[in-house]
């Protein structure tokens, strides 16, 4: 639960509430009890009184929630709490035993008999009842809950519930509540301070209950908290008036009634349409959202696709003119020099016209990429009439742009260097480039001719510093077997697609 | 001067990194030594206390040459530390300047453009 203002407030309300009943306790004990006050014990003359153990098991479990829920890292205060819940758990259900049981009216009659006045004192079921669900909260306050707690959201919601009642009686009619059994005894302050406790638990712990919903700062919350005193005191009120409109003799009792649920009905159904309200214009306010940032993404595909193909027009012009100062060479070997380069270029176009395509324009995928590089390489070369074919053997895989290149303009050099070199005074040759896994994170590309092999792994010609750099970039390795002509291996980490290097 | 600049090059581009060698020999300078990774830069510029530093900015980790920059000076304050780097925008040339660079440079780098920064 994000702590905000409202938490804090809240918690410190529930502190406050904690401390508060502690005091009354007091209060009452000392003046009620002690000396004798009447009012201190049960308000009105007429009214059930607060019993001495009542008040005591009030003192203990408030006291023993103050000093757990004031302090940060309650390590102290959680051993207390937990012994004097389970005291007062304890004493509850010895209570209600006792008056389930018929013996006295429960603990007081037990313990101090000689104190009470009246054959009806003493701790009521409810009043027990609420007792053993305070302390059963308190206990799971204990224990550290990250979302909601079920038992206590209940347990605490209950007690709540079944003191608003009393109270809500008292304030309606008090015979009436006094003639329900489970009521009979529960004191007006005994009420009063059960409402109290049980919303200082909610409060002090709003994560773990219907809480957390009340208090966040996101927009449900606050026109919840908006509803709330017309949805709390409504009703209340409501009856109220409905009550005294009887006894003035304007309203049947029957009709009372009628008058009550339409009512009520009317104030429910308009909570519930404002709520559709509102989440009808939430769910449109997503929508724009969803909808912006849909276009947002078309529009960056697109933008990188148009890019692509710059680059990849520029590279074109690139191999325009270096042919152009090709034509206006005549010494064959920078010719040939200028053929290599162009080939080069080609390989780096290709990978953005590959990029143009894809769905992903960050991603090559490598087979069609070598197909489409061999087949412009042998055109290139005119190996048709030489008698050299090229295939290519290549696992699917897909890699990052920056990979492609690199393994591009590589396999570019190599054949081209078998091309160049391996088939010296051979009627035909065979290149093979193969690319597959080589272990569980690497990769492996070979480029193997049936030619005439190589005399050192220096022979590589003029393309070695390319090649190196291109191995060097691939963070990998080279090996060279020569055996029935030569096949040169690169091994370098399959991880590379991962990390890109222009971030 | 007679005495030949000497220069180590950072950058993670391997090619771009032997065009930046092959034009400064040809300018007469010597190279030192080439590094792709910050550690592995700021190990090679301390043992060869080289006069320049051609220094990428992106060096394609957590650190970038500005980083390795600092690190340097605060051991060699003298080297020449001129930054290569693909981004004219404000945020990058703001980070380069808060290591008072010898000079900047834009990619793509021309001959010229290396000479000029180089003092040829």
């Amino acid at each position: 639960m994000p702590i905000n203002d409202l938490t804090q407030t809240g918690a410190s309300a529930g502190r406050a509430g904690f401390l508060l009943i502690v005091a009354t306790s007091i209060c009452i004990l000392i003046f009620g009890w002690g000396l004798g006050s009447e009012t201190a014990i049960r308000i009105r003359p007429e009214f059930a009184a607060m019993v001495p153990s009542t008040a005591i098991l009030f003192l203990l479990l408030s006291a023993a929630l103050w000093a757990f829920a004031r302090s940060p890292r309650p390590n102290n205060g959680k051993k207390a709490l937990l012994v004097i819940s389970s005291a007062v758990a304890l004493a509850a259900l010895i209570d209600l035993v006792l008056v389930v049981a018929g013996i006295g009216t429960g603990l007081d009659a037990v313990l101090w008999p000689g104190l009470l006045q009246r054959l009806t004192d003493g701790m009521a079921v409810a009043t027990a009842t609420c007792f053993l669900l305070a302390s059963l909260c308190a206990l799971r306050l204990a224990f550290d809950a990250t979302s909601i707690d079920y038992p206590f959201a209940s347990m605490s919601t209950l007690g709540l519930v079944l003191s608003s009642t009393a109270l809500v009686a008292y304030a309606l009619d008090t015979e009436a509540l006094y003639g329900v059994f489970l009521f009979t005894a529960m004191a007006l302050h005994t009420a009063l301070a059960f409402a109290i406790l049980f919303l200082g638990l909610i409060l002090v712990a709003p994560g773990r209950s219907w809480m957390g919903l009340l208090l966040s700062q996101k927009e449900g919350s606050r026109g919840a908290r908006r509803l709330l005193p017309l949805m709390l005191f409504g009703p209340f009120l409501l009856c109220l008036i409905a009550l005294y409109a009887t006894d003035a003799g304007f309203l049947s009792v029957n009709f009372r009634l009628s008058v009550l649920a339409i009512v009520m009905t009317l104030i429910a159904v308009t909570a519930v349409l404002r709520n559709a309200s509102i989440e009808n214009t939430a769910e449109d306010d997503m929508q724009n959202i969803v909808n912006d940032l849909t276009a947002a993404l078309a529009d960056r595909s697109l933008l990188l696709r148009e890019v692509y193909h710059r680059v990849k027009n520029n590279l074109q012009q690139v191999n325009a003119m270096l042919t152009i100062e090709r034509g206006k060479l005549t010494d064959p070997e920078a010719k040939a020099s200028y053929e290599a380069m162009a080939g080069r270029v080609h390989a780096l176009g290709m990978v953005h016209q590959l990029l143009i395509q894809a769905s992903n324009p960050s991603d090559i995928d490598i087979p069609n990429f070598f197909h489409r590089l061999i087949k412009s390489i042998s055109a290139g070369h005119g190996l048709k009439s030489r008698n050299i074919s090229i295939s290519v053997e290549a696992e699917d895989d897909i890699v990052h742009l920056d990979v492609a290149m690199s393994l591009g303009l590589l396999v570019n050099e190599l054949v081209a260097n078998a091309i160049e070199h391996a088939f010296e005074g051979r009627e035909a040759g065979r290149i093979l480039v193969t690319y597959g896994n080589a272990g569980p994170d690497a990769m492996l590309l070979t480029v193997r001719d049936d030619g005439i092999g190589l005399d050192d792994e220096n022979d590589l010609g003029t393309g070695s510093i390319i090649v190196r750099s291109l191995i060097k970039q691939l963070r990998g390795e080279m090996r060279v077997v020569t055996d029935e002509g030569t096949a040169i291996s690169v091994v370098f980490p399959s991880t590379l697609s991962e990390v890109s290097r222009y971030v | 001067m007679s005495e030949a600049k000497s220069i180590v090059i950072v950058e993670d581009d391997f090619l771009i990194a032997e065009y930046l060698r092959v034009t400064c020999s040809e300018l007469g300078a010597e190279v030192l030594g080439l590094a792709s990774q910050p550690a592995e830069a700021i190990e090679m510029i301390r043992q060869m206390k080289p006069g320049y530093v051609l220094m990428d900015v992106r060096l394609g980790g957590k650190r970038d040459g500005v980083d390795v920059a600092m690190a340097i000076h605060t051991i060699n304050p003298d080297i020449k530390i001129v930054f290569v780097t693909g981004s004219s925008e404000p945020p990058t040339i703001d980070r380069i300047n808060m290591d008072h660079p010898h000079r900047i440079l834009i990619k793509p780098i021309s001959p010229g453009d290396l000479a000029d920064a180089l003092g040829y």
